[in-house]
């Protein structure tokens, strides 16, 4: 059940997300969209790899090495989802600076104003 | 060896060093960047030898100290070698190009390019799906980081737009990857792909589709396929070229093969998405490549198109089979050599237009490496692309899928057309402003390197390549063929002057056909002489020019070395590669005139469509064999057997300039240069007939639809007869008139083919020897008068008959024998054109002809008497005979001609007795002197002296009629009252024939002319329509590609 | 116990979904792009909750240090320069 509502969570997120990105207009805000649908990925992953009635996949000393592998969740998706949330800090850090270069060269943060290039 | 994880080692190592370097070492870090980038070059290298070699075998490196699925595992076998080698090449020497631009940006720059080719390299070696993900993201980021530093308000602009698309790509990539590892279990793409099949819940399966589906978008996404690219086309227009260059020779490379990697797991019921994104992105992006003025937008349109169609052929995986990397690879290497090179080229000048590389004529190298990364990208020989797209064609045909075939053909021919138009402007147009592309040269010589070695990258592919499909599937190695060679050795040769070069031209076609003239039967034993004998002669005129001719001869001895090596030819590969060798050297030959940018791209669009065609033909009539001799055209299986007809014959008719297909001659060969038009109209045109001899004797008569195609054959020619004649009797401009005159001569020979008798192609071969002579007499003729008077129109001429005698007399002989008048070889001709018409029962299409004989006629006499007789001009008291080595081979063929009319047994005994083995009835019999037929008798020796007799009496008596005649002086004329205003009215030979132009001008509407220019325009307009998709707004594209994912889900249909 | 905890998940990601909201349209807030930043690292934060609820304790501290953390830090480092750039410019 939980797991369920995380992952219908996460997905609405998602979209929240997307739907923010396709129509702000002010650069930042797309970032922060971005940011929330990253989220949104990131509990979706969580979320998959959950199993009920289990425990985080640490081992110590009240999960032995011996019997970890039947009480323990599967430690991937945590893996998994701790490479995500760095990569995805990095590219938000990289939109950033975009955001920020873009603005020194037009004072503006409207992306509307950057369509020079097309065709 | 060492492991291939230094590759990753190295890059990451050299790029965290660059970071801490004190300040004093700070210089270092430029070396210290190509010195990484040379090692993982050397690594891929050493790699690609041993396992090409055999002396290594492919091998799975494991890191973590265990094996998946509890580990990544990287792998290194020949694809991974060869894709790691390319990337890292055009790493390293983009790094050499960008040597000012990285110093000035300092360490962040070269740090951030050198984990941009590691991670690049890292997507090829992978075997995990989720480190693939991982590695994206960093060329992601890298790339971002990259043109966030060239810190143009255009290039930040267009970064921001990647990495707005790029987030929405990888949200949907790793969705997909969390529920495929759901399902299977494992991350590992070799595990994946074995664990698919065993998915028993069908719940469990349905879920993997749909997490199949959203990698396999997100992975193909990154392809940039039509419409969702317009996010990366504004980085190949804004960032900087050296590092556009790596973005379509890396990037492209490494996501395909990512692409490649996925298709192992979802099996063969993904090909057909794959294919039908991929063919999509070929036509579309080639189509909107059309309108585009801005030389590196076009490349990258250019560039999302190439790696549309790999795509493509990767989707066709089903049918390949072993090919699929054969034929993928040779494009895929040819698009990244070819692009990178163009990108570096485009660097070293100054003007974004297309019409600004007009500058890079200064020099001849980067000419040179021009049309080199262009024929790459067309597919011509001898390079990878064209034997990939031979395969690929004939795996198309053989298990049907002609649509395809079909869009595969049509975007390469566009290509083939934007890149020729190009060109085009770079020979011909003006240079824009100041010349300081020589100084570029001089001073940034680590700009011109990277782009040197893309050429030799270039020519040595095409070796490999050669050697690939020789061993591996019994093709040729072309680059070996001798004839070939020789061409090539011209460019090596280039510096020398241009008589030596001549002499070594002409001295290497008469040594060829000595060498080789035992080789010959009767039929190929006439052509071979045209080729190499006539082309010898005619090669003789070009003694006339001083100089050095840089380019002149390459392109002649190619078009000589594609039609030599025509004619050897035994299978359908060696065939059509000769056809598209001498297709380019005369496009080449013909672009040297001065006003000929438009005519040359026309013939080289008509000769490319025509060779396409011809390869469909063949392909489909190889219905998947792998070899293919011509002979056996002949067994071509009933269903096909007429397709294949139509289409060759509809391949050699543009060569021959049929009606419908002629609008390239008049321009091509009037505007060629004096020694070039007898080439091109006396010799080219007969490749063309002789493509057709091969096919209608192996095919002979064919039905479509219960329609016979000879007759239909017939009647286009009749028609292209008529009409190049009437065209003709219309023109002012001399050299204009005898190129429609040889299209009517053409229609001439195309008749007597159709007629498939014995008869017909005697005449269609007399028509060859005939035409080759005097069509090339008549063009050095007229060539030497425009040289001497310095006009072509002929209004502007007249009188010459006292001042230019030779070229008079070789005119006169010329119109005779054209006319078919006796007693020269013409009428020896005609006698025998009429008896196959007796001996056939085709009679409206004769009446055609007929017609178009004494309209032959009218032209011939205007071209002599509007030159040589009446009154002579002011400006023309001067003018002296024209030059010695023009002359000369004129005389040649005068005493070829006659001795010709008077022995033509010399040549036509042997085609006779040769043609009996395929034409059994109605041969002549040759007794003596004297020729007999079933219909009549021809004895030319009586004919000669009766026409000797009869003219000398009628001049006897001219003679002594004229004894009391009054000469008057050439201005004692008289005007009625009148007085004319344009100074041409007055001059009887302008607009010569204005009362025929009043009763049948209206056949010579240029319908044709206006239906192709439709054609053109259309096409265009397509392109220009596509181009609005791409508004310049990335939350647009962001969009598209959302739009695209659906589109295709529902496509898909799951 | 069962039930309580589906209850907090649930209420957990409503708010999620509620703070999402205003970080992306700014409907409730008015037009400040810092609310916008704010309601970002806001779901960061119920974010990292949500992932203690379902056993991934190391994903939490992660997401809460880096999600609401530095993500937020760096927005609003940026959002300072472009407003100290628009005081000197236009």
């Amino acid at each position: 059940m939980i797991a369920q509502l995380s992952i219908a969570t996460g997905f609405l997120l998602i979209l929240i997300g997307l739907y923010g990105a396709l129509i702000q207009r002010n650069i930042l805000r797309m970032i922060v969209a971005f940011t929330v649908a990253d989220t949104g990925v990131n509990i979706v992953i969580v979320a998959v790899g959950f199993m009920a009635g289990r425990t985080a996949p640490i081992l110590d000393a009240a999960v032995p090495v011996a019997d970890a592998a039947a009480r323990i969740i599967d430690p991937l998706p945590q893996a998994l989802v701790l490479t995500a949330i760095v990569i995805g800090l990095g590219t938000t850090a990289l939109m950033l600076a975009y955001a920020f270069k873009l603005y020194e060269k037009r004072r503006t943060l409207d992306i509307d104003k950057f369509t020079d290039l097309r065709g | 060896m060492t492991s291939p994880l230094y590759i990753i080692a190295v890059a990451l190592a050299a790029a965290f060093l660059l970071g801490l370097l004190r300040e004093q070492w700070r210089s270092l870090a430029y070396p210290v960047t190509l010195a990484a980038l040379a090692f993982m070059s050397w690594l891929s290298a050493s790699w690609l030898w041993a396992l090409a070699s055999g002396s290594a075998s492919p091998v799975d490196i494991y890191t973590a100290g265990t094996a998946p699925p509890f580990a990544i595992n990287l792998r290194m076998a020949l694809p991974e070698a060869v894709l790691t080698l390319l990337i890292n090449l055009t790493g390293l020497f983009s790094a050499l190009y960008l040597k000012s631009a990285l110093l000035a940006r300092g360490r962040r720059g070269m740090a951030v390019l050198l984990v941009a080719i590691m991670a690049l390299s890292g997507i090829v070696l992978t075997r995990d799906i989720f480190n693939l993900f991982v590695f994206l993201e960093l060329v992601v980021i890298a790339t971002g980081g990259l043109v966030l530093l060239s810190d143009h308000a255009h290039a930040l602009s267009a970064g921001f737009k990647y990495l707005v698309v790029s987030q929405v790509i990888s949200i949907l990539l790793l969705i997909g990857i969390i529920f495929a590892y759901h399902a299977t279990g494992t991350l590992n793409i070799d595990g994946m792909a074995e664990a698919v099949p065993g998915l028993q819940n069908a719940g469990a399966s349905q879920a993997f589709e749909l997490a199949f589906f959203l990698m396999f978008i997100a992975l193909v996404a990154e392809l940039k396929p039509f419409p969702a690219n317009g996010w990366a086309l504004d980085i190949y227009e804004a960032a900087h070229p050296a590092f556009s260059a790596i973005f379509s020779a890396g990037a492209g490379t490494a996501a395909l093969y990512a692409v490649d990697k996925l298709l192992l797991i979802g099996g063969p019921a993904w090909l057909d998405m794959a294919t039908g994104v991929g063919i999509v992105t070929f036509v579309a992006g080639n189509l909107l490549a059309l309108p585009q003025s801005n030389d590196r937008r076009l490349l990258g349109y250019s560039s999302v198109a190439q790696i549309g169609l790999i795509l493509a052929v990767l989707g066709q995986r089903d049918i390949l089979g072993e090919d699929t990397y054969f034929i993928a690879g040779g494009l895929l290497l040819s698009h990244a050599v070819a692009k990178a090179g163009l990108f570096w080229l485009s660097g070293l000048l100054a003007g974004r237009q297309l019409v600004d590389w007009a500058d890079l004529r200064e020099r001849p190298m980067p000419v040179f490496a021009f049309v080199t990364f262009a024929a790459m990208l067309s597919g011509l020989p001898p390079f990878p692309g064209f034997y990939a797209k031979w395969e690929l064609v004939h795996h198309l045909a053989g298990s049907g899928r002609l649509v395809l075939l079909a869009l595969v053909l049509f975007g390469a021919l566009i290509e083939a057309g934007y890149l020729f138009r190009w060109f085009g402007y770079i020979l011909k147009r003006e240079p824009p402003g100041e010349a300081d592309f020589c100084r570029v040269i001089f001073d940034k010589p680590h700009r011109v390197l990277p782009v040197m070695v893309a050429v030799a990258a270039g020519w040595a592919l095409a070796f490999v390549w050669g050697e690939l499909a020789s061993s591996l599937l019994g093709r040729s190695n072309l680059l070996l063929a001798l004839p070939l060679l020789f061409a090539l050795s011209f460019l090596l040769l280039d510096w020398l002057p241009a008589w030596v070069k001549n002499s070594l031209a002409i001295a290497g076609l008469v040594a060829f056909f000595a060498a080789t003239w035992t080789d010959y039967d009767a039929l190929r034993m006439i052509f071979a002489i045209i080729f190499t004998l006539g082309g010898a002669l005619t090669l003789l005129a070009s003694y006339h020019v001083h100089g050095r001719r840089v380019g002149f001869y390459p392109a002649a001895m190619l078009m000589f070395a594609g039609m030599v090596m025509l004619i050897r030819a035994d299978t359908s590969f060696d065939f059509f590669a000769a056809w598209e060798l001498l297709t380019v050297g005369s496009y080449f030959l013909i672009l040297r005139g001065k006003h000929s940018e438009p005519h040359a791209l026309s013939y080289i669009l008509f000769s490319l469509g025509g060779a396409f065609l011809i390869m469909a033909g063949f392909a489909i009539a190889a219905q998947g064999a792998p070899q293919f001799a011509l002979a056996s055209l002949a067994h071509v299986a009933a269903p096909f057997a007429p397709w294949v007809f139509l289409l060759l014959a509809i391949g050699f008719m543009t060569k021959t300039a049929a009606i419908g297909l002629h609008i390239w001659l008049p321009g091509a060969h009037a505007e060629a240069e004096t020694d070039v038009s007898p080439m091109v109209s006396g010799i080219l045109l007969k490749a063309g007939l002789y493509g057709l001899m091969v096919l209608l004797l192996a095919m002979g008569k064919q039905q479509l639809y219960g329609i016979e195609l000879t007759h239909v054959l017939l009647w286009v020619a009749a028609l292209t007869a008529l009409l190049g004649n009437l065209m003709a009797v219309f023109q002012e401009d001399a050299k204009r008139l005898l190129a429609y005159s040889s299209i009517g001569q053409m229609g001439y020979a195309l008749f007597g083919l159709a007629l498939m008798n014995h008869l017909g192609w005697l005449m269609a071969l007399v028509f060859v020897i005939n035409h080759y002579i005097y069509k090339a007499m008549l063009f050095l003729a007229v060539g030497g008068v425009a040289k001497r008077t310095g006009t072509r129109e002929m209004y502007r001429m007249g009188g010459l008959i006292r001042l230019m005698p030779l070229s008079f007399i070789a005119v006169l002989v010329g119109i005779i024998a054209v006319s078919g008048v006796p007693p020269l070889s013409g009428f020896g001709g005609r006698w025998v054109f009429y008896n196959a018409i007796l001996a056939s029962d085709y009679r409206l299409p004769m009446v055609v002809l007929f017609l178009a004989g004494p309209i032959a006629f009218l032209y011939l006499f205007r071209l002599i008497y509007t030159i040589f007789l009446g009154q002579l001009k002011d400006e023309l008291r001067r003018v002296k005979e024209a030059p010695f080595w023009i002359v000369l081979p004129q005389m040649i063929y005068v005493a070829l001609l006659i001795a010709f009319a008077v022995v033509p047994g010399l040549a036509l005994h042997r085609v006779d007795t040769y043609l009996n083995q395929f034409f059994p009835e109605g041969g002549l019999s040759w007794a003596g002197g004297e020729i007999t037929s079933n219909y009549g008798y021809w004895n030319p020796v009586a004919i000669m002296i009766i026409v000797g007799v009869i003219f000398c009496t009628v001049f006897a008596w001219l003679l002594f009629v004229n004894r009391r005649a009054q000469p008057v002086k050439q201005f004692n004329i008289v005007f009625s009252a009148e007085r004319p205003f344009r100074p041409e009215t007055t001059h009887f030979a302008w607009n010569f024939f204005a009362p025929y132009r009043k009763a049948l001008g209206f056949l010579t509407q240029p319908l044709v002319t206006i239906f192709w220019t439709t054609v053109t325009d259309l096409l265009h307009t397509a392109g220009d329509l596509g181009r609005r998709l791409y508004n310049g707004n990335g939350q647009t594209y962001a969009f598209h590609f959302l739009a695209f994912v659906v589109i295709v889900f529902f496509l898909v249909g799951l | 116990m069962n039930i309580l905890m589906t209850a907090m998940t649930g209420l957990l990601c409503l708010a999620m979904l509620g703070s999402a909201w205003v970080a992306v349209t700014g409907k409730g807030s008015g037009q400040r792009v810092s609310i916008a930043i704010l309601a970002s690292g806001l779901v960061s934060l119920f974010a990292s909750v949500l992932f203690l609820i379902l056993a991934a304790p190391d994903v939490a501290m992660t997401e809460a240090a880096i999600g609401s953390g530095l993500t937020t830090f760096l927005f609003f480092f940026v959002l300072s320069r472009v407003r100290a750039g628009r005081q000197d410019g236009s």
